[in-house]
């Protein structure tokens, strides 16, 4: 409550009692129940176990697709939606890897924080060398000879869309979209472009 | 039975299929770090992981490159590996702590819910240090629990070391610190022997803390705080985006029900003592 923003990943160790406390409800409910003839036990037993389906339901969306799951408006910013979600980078990135040449080479004007996502950590590959992370309004490097694959992702805030890969299509003759990788019900996200 | 059948369903949800998911800002960060202790010496690893994330304690990248190099899997798996682990013993944890509140049975439904908890699972599918956090902080509860009840030195040694753990893991987890005081109180605050354990306990975390700021880490951390701490200048934000939260994550009146749990769990009003006084039937008096 004193963090500038505070979203679910904060109270984390805070659910281990939430669960607890309303098991003790639960059982204490299933007992009173009990209490008062078989039927409404078995009517309070199956409540409780309805709960604990619903929730395995809604757990099962969540590792299925996230996407469509019922995340809470902060989560489902920034985890789908918004800039911090890492949607189209892998795919961007598996695009390369999977169509490029021994002869290309591969430019990135993205966000300095995102490596992993774009398998920095990972070889490209075999004769497919990278120009590193430039910046949009740079034009790439027009010496290369081989075929010139660039990924562009958008602003952090994303307003509007497209902004960045326009400046860069702009700075560089010859480069044309070739993939476009969106987030979920958002028109941002990642692009590969091509030259020539 | 039961409980190993829910520690299957945990890590059942936990486990499978860890590549899964888009890679999160947070993540990325974390992983990279790893990636970059990934076969270096430890020296060298923290140094690297201190220029790449120097806002964060760098333990648990430190550990997630050293998993990913003796499993021989990429680093984000690793991530996403260990904080799956972190919420199986987070669910077995809650088992413990439904006991020690109240019986087994409570035990073993608190576990289920744990484990079938879609905010639990959404983050300790993913490589945070939350999940690790969350899973040393509730050891320290449980154990030091443990601890004030049978008046045990070294169950309250182990319950500070893991509260000094989750602070390396997390700063903020400094709070597990209030734990030890609150738990004395309610055991017999004229019991000198948990008097000194509690204080055996908070020493864990507190020093923990004072290490970390006091080290070459202290300044990226103390920026790192300053940078997120906004005294109640984002309060009514946060309690819409808490009371958003509490909706969606548990669902079908899970909420209230919990709501109701504290107040039965209040009027039953058991110390956490085992060595109160049990009436011949055998269950424990209330104080009440």
């Amino acid at each position: 409550m004193l963090s500038r923003f505070a979203p679910s990943r904060y109270y984390l160790p805070a659910v281990p009692y939430v669960c607890t406390l309303a098991a003790i409800a639960m059982v204490q409910i299933i007992r009173m129940a009990h209490r008062r003839g078989w039927v409404a036990g078995a009517v309070a037993t199956a409540l409780c176990a309805a709960i604990a389906l619903g929730l395995a339901a809604r757990s099962a969306h969540v590792v299925h697709d996230r996407s469509t799951a019922a995340l809470s408006g902060l989560d489902g910013c920034q985890y789908e939606f918004c800039w911090p979600s890492g949607h189209g980078y892998r795919d961007a990135a598996r695009a390369i890897s999977g169509s490029a040449t021994p002869d290309s080479a591969v430019v990135y004007v993205v966000d300095p924080q995102r490596r992993i996502s774009l398998h920095f950590d990972k070889p490209l590959p075999p004769g497919v060398r990278s120009l590193g992370v430039h910046r949009p309004d740079d034009a790439v490097p027009a010496a290369h000879a081989g075929p010139l694959y660039v990924i562009v992702d958008d602003d952090r805030d994303a307003e509007p869309p497209g902004r960045r890969v326009r400046q860069v299509l702009a700075a560089s003759h010859g480069l044309e979209i070739v993939a476009h990788y969106p987030r979920p019900r958002s028109a941002a996200g990642v692009y590969v472009l091509r030259a020539p | 039975m039961a409980l190993a059948l829910v520690a299957v369903v945990a890590g059942l949800f936990r486990f499978f299929d860890p590549g899964r998911w888009p890679v999160f800002i947070d993540e990325d960060g974390y992983t990279w770090a790893a990636f970059q202790v990934m076969d270096a010496p430890w020296r060298e690893a923290l140094a690297r992981v201190r220029d790449v994330l120097p806002e964060k304690t760098p333990w648990i990248p430190v550990i997630q490159g050293t998993v990913a190099t003796l499993l021989a899997i990429d680093p984000l798996t690793s991530g996403r590996l260990l904080s799956a682990v972190a919420g199986t013993a987070t669910t077995l944890l809650t088992f413990a702590l439904g006991r020690r509140l109240a019986d087994s049975t409570v035990g073993l439904l608190a576990a289920t819910l744990y484990a079938l908890s879609p905010v639990a699972i959404l983050h300790e599918r993913m490589a945070l240090l939350d999940g690790l956090m969350c899973a040393a902080v509730l050891g320290a509860v449980v154990v030091g629990w443990a601890a004030v009840d049978a008046r045990c030195t070294p169950l309250a040694v182990a319950s500070a070391l893991l509260g000094a753990l989750a602070v390396q893991f997390k700063v903020p987890a400094v709070l597990t610190a209030a734990m030890p005081p609150a738990l004395f109180l309610a055991a017999s605050i004229r019991d000198r022997r948990r008097a000194g354990l509690a204080a055996v306990m908070m020493s864990g975390p507190v020093a923990s803390y004072v290490a970390l700021m006091a080290s070459p880490l202290g300044r990226g951390l103390s920026d790192q705080n300053h940078h997120l701490l906004d005294l109640l200048g984002s309060f009514w934000p946060n309690v819409f985006e808490l009371g958003d939260a509490l909706a969606t994550y548990f669902p079908f009146g899970l909420a209230p029900l919990a709501m109701l749990g504290l107040v039965v769990r209040g009027a039953r009003c058991d110390p956490p003592s085992s060595s109160r006084p049990r009436s011949s039937s055998g269950v424990r008096r209330g104080c009440c």
